[in-house]
């Protein structure tokens, strides 16, 4: 009887706050995936507040445990006090959706986000819009603009929590669908995902708001239905159709991050040369310049063992930035030197970024570049540090401020160093699309 | 939700006898807990009550005692509109040439027709019922009309508001005639047949409507003839009409009146509103320079002011006085007060002091009185009287005084009020604090936002005995109406709770505040008493 359960009532949850939405969200992504997982909901959507930052998280996490289908969106409110969750359908959907946070954040103070309507000119499109109104909510101009922005992509969520008043709240919903023509769907406004973790998530409430917990009052939920319920207990809850409305929505969404991979700027590469073969002719070029009386057999080995290990791994572009950095720096005169596991690269010599000479030194190649770590390479460049500004300048120039993709490490770096190398800079680190990444380490993200 | 299931119940305790009615009440088998409560909500009644005012143009220009008509121009010459009763025992009739009527009765005195005071009488008197209905509605030159449908629980019944209308036209000096249906045009033309009826159910429409004349629908006069021609001259006559045919003849405008008076197609009206500041004339029939007599005037003038306050629950700051003369600039007196007021005592003690001084050139003829901008007044708490032992004189506490007082004999320790707190958990979402320095203070935190919260609450939830799932009351199974509310909350102290609340009827049609505790053994507990 249970099994036969379990296989009639499917559910995806499309609202759901992981604790990147900070002070809000009290679970992990990791935790939501495994439990949505676990509970076989058909998916989960990680929607955090204005951010995509537990979206990598959940990805990992839900390939790992066999997560149907992770969805990628996120809780936007809007300037009218509406609440709105945007899911991207495809990868064109979440370019769209990147823009769209990136905007909102840079147009606010650090840590808070602006849209105006403006921000939706363009339609968001291949986005699908779940409207969440709140207990209160009244019909206006809003419901006309919204609709219009989103025809035919626009839902209305229904979330029952046990407030003692759902029968009227989905009584109201219905008719107020039925008004505008818009159809509903289940969601559960999922801020943790077990019950237990109410807990905590009252304690990070509190401490949003600067107070305690016993003086939190209403800014507290009542209860802890906002976990992810076991889809046996939400057939009781709501109306069928409106559970068979999240797969419906689930089944339109085919977007994974898998798609995804750093675009790297075109102009790196002239016209009629691919990557590949751009570096490798940049390289030969340097390889005339270093040895102008003839390369060693042995550095041409080297070099040929590299540029395959590079080709195979699809790391050119990343080279050809560098190498594009330290020859502006070059070109202006400023000092810079590659350090590090970059010394023993033969390339690396060759495109001029370090001065370990391979001919005369053994190189140990694989530290700095392997197949088994499958991992990108590091390469570390220290600048001038009187002139570094204008090297970071250069690569917000070429680059764009807009898809800084290389960010700069200065802080802890330079002061430790401070004393042997008083230039240190970091020079490319993480890589994301629209948007910067979390903190999560000094290299591309292929 | 809640006013869709009561409503039925109250008029059905109503209209039947006790315990036949209690018996006849519908009670279906209890749901289960889980179960989607399925309540159709009944669509929201109405009944509208219609006073019209035959005497209006009379009543309203009626200004001293003695023989009276109203006197209209028709076609260049003067004719009678309506007479008193006095004048109508002289053989006065309306429709009679004003001189005809002078010479039946040479005292008689005449005034002209003024639709301008007859407005001002109609909006006085809608402003007077504002205090029955929140919809008053001037719907003709001579007829009002009020819904009551959700005033008929406050003011007691349709009894009882029928009586006090009644005593307050009667106050006002106005003869009308009332009536009660449904709909507002089958009220309004119940009332111009003169019929005291009342109806309340829309069922009974038809039945009521059938016989009255054609004469109270206010149809133009020529519809009215050739209908009459063709021997229609009911209600009832029209709707055996094929209606093809009439719409044919008469055009569909008339049908949709009847349609509309049936109830069988809405017929939405506006509301009157009354102006929020307040304006009133009052006019002398002679010059007065009595200061005593104005004096009273203006007495009589802040009354009204007063009335139109409280209807509002507004108070004024400044008040001006317009003192009229037949020739020459209107004195003006102003009065201003350090809190917004509404008492009529209070403003006149004030304007005694200032009329003291007042210089008036001449006789006066008119006196106005003007409210400058009003603005929303907190209603007190109304005076406890209370016997006083030594004196045997009733005396009036306030409920300041009366605190002071108690706080003087027991001990400010033992004088508590009650006040709301913003917490999810019943038993701490109210607390007491002492009296003075919740007067000192005075933060009232928000009430419980959203939730339905019992007015009685227990002191603890008490258990009830259940029949398998089912809670029971009284030995009767529950009706659980809404629900559940979850709260579990309150970890952080040793009282946390985990419960789901419902709202649930027993078999006497009590409302109860009951929540199951959600452990592995699920118990069921009466926790309070809805009003």
């Amino acid at each position: 009887m249970a099994t036969s359960d379990k296989r009639r009532c499917r559910y995806a949850e499309l609202h759901a706050l992981s604790n990147f939405t900070f002070l809000r969200g009290a679970s992990h992504p990791e935790e939501l995936v495994e439990t949505a997982a676990r509970l076989g909901y058909e998916a989960l959507a990680i929607t955090d507040e204005c951010s995509m930052s537990g979206v990598v998280r959940a990805h990992s996490a839900a390939k790992e445990c066999g997560l149907k289908k992770l969805i990628i969106g996120t809780e936007l409110g809007l300037p009218s006090g509406r609440k709105l969750v945007v899911l991207a359908q495809n990868r064109n959907g979440y370019a769209a959706l990147c823009q769209l946070l990136t905007n909102a954040r840079r147009a606010a103070k650090k840590g808070d986000y602006a849209l105006t309507r403006a921000a939706f000119e363009n339609g968001l499109p291949d986005c699908l819009a779940l409207w969440v109104p709140d207990r209160n909510f009244t019909l206006d101009v809003e419901d006309h603009w919204l609709r219009e922005t989103f025809r035919g992509r626009l839902w209305i969520a229904v979330e029952l929590l046990a407030d003692g008043r759902q029968h009227e709240q989905l009584a109201k919903l219905r008719e107020e669908g039925r008004r505008l023509r818009l159809p509903l769907v289940a969601c559960g406004d999922v801020h943790m995902h077990r019950r237990s973790r109410r807990v905590l998530q009252d304690a990070v409430t509190a401490i949003r708001l600067g107070t305690t917990v016993d003086s939190a009052g209403f800014a507290l939920y009542p209860n802890g239905e906002r976990h992810l319920r076991s889809p046996e207990v939400l057939q009781h809850i709501y109306p069928p159709e409106l559970l068979d409305e999240t797969l419906r929505i689930a089944d339109a969404i085919s977007f994974s991050l898998d798609e995804l991979r750093y675009e790297y700027p075109d102009e790196l590469v002239p016209d009629g040369e691919t990557p590949a073969s751009y570096l490798r002719k940049l390289t030969g070029e340097g390889m005339q310049r270093r040895w102008p009386g003839g390369v060693p057999g042995k550095v041409i080995k080297l070099v040929e063992h590299e540029l395959e290990l590079i080709a195979d791994l699809g790391y050119e572009p990343y080279f050809l930035t560098v190498c594009d950095i330290v020859a502006y720096a070059r070109s202006e005169g400023i000092l810079c030197q590659g350090r590090g596991s970059a010394a023993n690269s033969a390339v690396c010599f060759c495109l001029g970024i370090t001065e370990v000479d391979p001919g005369r030194m053994q190189m140990l190649v694989e530290r700095f570049i392997s197949r088994e770590r499958n991992e990108p390479p590091d390469i570390d460049v220290d600048f001038e540090h009187e002139r570094r500004e204008e090297v970071i300048q250069y690569i917000y120039r070429k680059y764009g401020r807009a898809q800084r993709a290389a960010r700069c490490r200065q802080g802890a770096g330079s002061q430790r160093s401070a004393g042997e190398s008083p230039c240190a800079f970091d020079a490319v680190v993480g890589w994301a699309e629209g948007r910067r990444q979390p903190r999560a380490g000094g290299r591309p993200r292929p | 939700m809640a006013r869709a299931w009561k409503s039925p119940v109250t008029a059905r305790g109503k209209a039947g006898t006790s315990s036949a009615a209690q018996q006849a009440l519908p009670f279906p088998e209890p749901a289960a807990p889980t179960r989607t409560l399925s309540l159709t909500p009944t669509p929201a009644r109405r009944l509208w009550f219609c006073i019209w005012l035959p005497g209006l143009p009379l009543e309203a220009c009626r200004s001293t005692e003695g023989a009276m008509i109203v006197v209209e121009e028709q076609q260049g010459i003067h004719r009678v509109l309506l007479a008193d009763a006095e004048a109508q025992a002289a053989g006065v009739m309306a429709g009679q040439s004003t001189n005809a009527a002078l010479a039946l009765l040479p005292t008689l005195q005449l005034e002209e027709r003024s639709p301008v005071r007859e407005q001002q009488a109609l909006e006085a008197l809608a402003t007077w019922l504002e205090r029955f209905s929140s919809f008053v509605c001037i719907a003709d030159r001579d007829v009002l009309l009020l819904e009551m449908a959700g005033s008929l629980r406050l003011f007691g019944g349709l009894r009882q508001l029928r009586g006090s209308i009644s005593a307050g036209l009667r106050e006002h000096g106005l003869t009308a005639s009332l009536a009660i249906a449904p709909t507002p045009l089958a009220a309004t033309w119940l009332a111009k047949s003169g019929r005291r009826v009342c109806i309340r159910d829309a069922q009974n429409l038809h039945s009521a409507l059938r016989d009255l004349p054609l004469a109270c629908l206010n149809w133009p006069a020529g519809l009215c003839a050739s209908l009459t021609s063709m021997g229609v001259t009911t209600i009832g006559d029209c709707l055996r009409l094929p209606r093809e045919g009439f719409v044919r003849r008469f055009g569909a405008e008339p049908l949709l009146q009847l349609d509309r008076a049936l109830g069988a197609l809405p017929d939405p009206r506006s509301s009157w509103r009354a102006p929020q500041r307040f304006c009133a004339d009052y006019e002398m029939t002679e010059e007065q320079s009595d200061r005593e007599l104005l004096l009273r005037i203006c007495e009589e003038l802040l009354l009204s002011l007063e009335q139109f306050l409280l209807a509002r629950q507004l108070g004024a700051q400044r008040l001006s006085f317009s003192f009229f003369y037949l020739k020459g600039p209107a004195t003006e007196l102003r009065l201003g007060c350090a809190r917004a007021d509404r008492s009529a005592a209070r403003w006149l003690e004030l304007l005694r002091i200032r009329f003291e001084r007042l210089v008036l050139s001449e006789a006066v003829i008119a006196v106005r009185l003007r409210s400058g901008m009003t603005q929303a007044l907190q209603a007190e708490s109304a005076h406890l009287q209370l016997q006083d032992a030594r004196h045997g004189q009733p005396r009036r506490y306030s409920i300041t005084q009366l605190g002071e007082r108690l706080i003087a004999r027991i001990g400010d320790q033992s004088v508590y009020s009650m006040h709301t707190v913003a917490e999810h958990r019943p038993q701490y979402a109210w607390r007491t604090q002492n009296l003075l320095s919740d007067w000192a203070s005075s933060t009232l935190s928000q009430a419980g936002r959203h939730a339905r919260r019992p007015l009685w609450m227990l002191p603890e939830p008490a258990l009830l005995p259940a029949d398998g799932i089912y809670p029971l009351h009284q030995g009767c199974r529950l009706r659980l109406l809404e629900g559940p509310e979850r709260l579990e909350t309150g970890w952080w102290d040793d009282d946390g709770i985990s419960r789901d609340y419902y709202t649930a009827v027993n078999a006497a049609g009590i409302r109860l505040w009951v929540f199951r505790s959600r452990q592995p053994s699920p118990s069921w507990y009466l926790h309070g008493y809805f009003g």
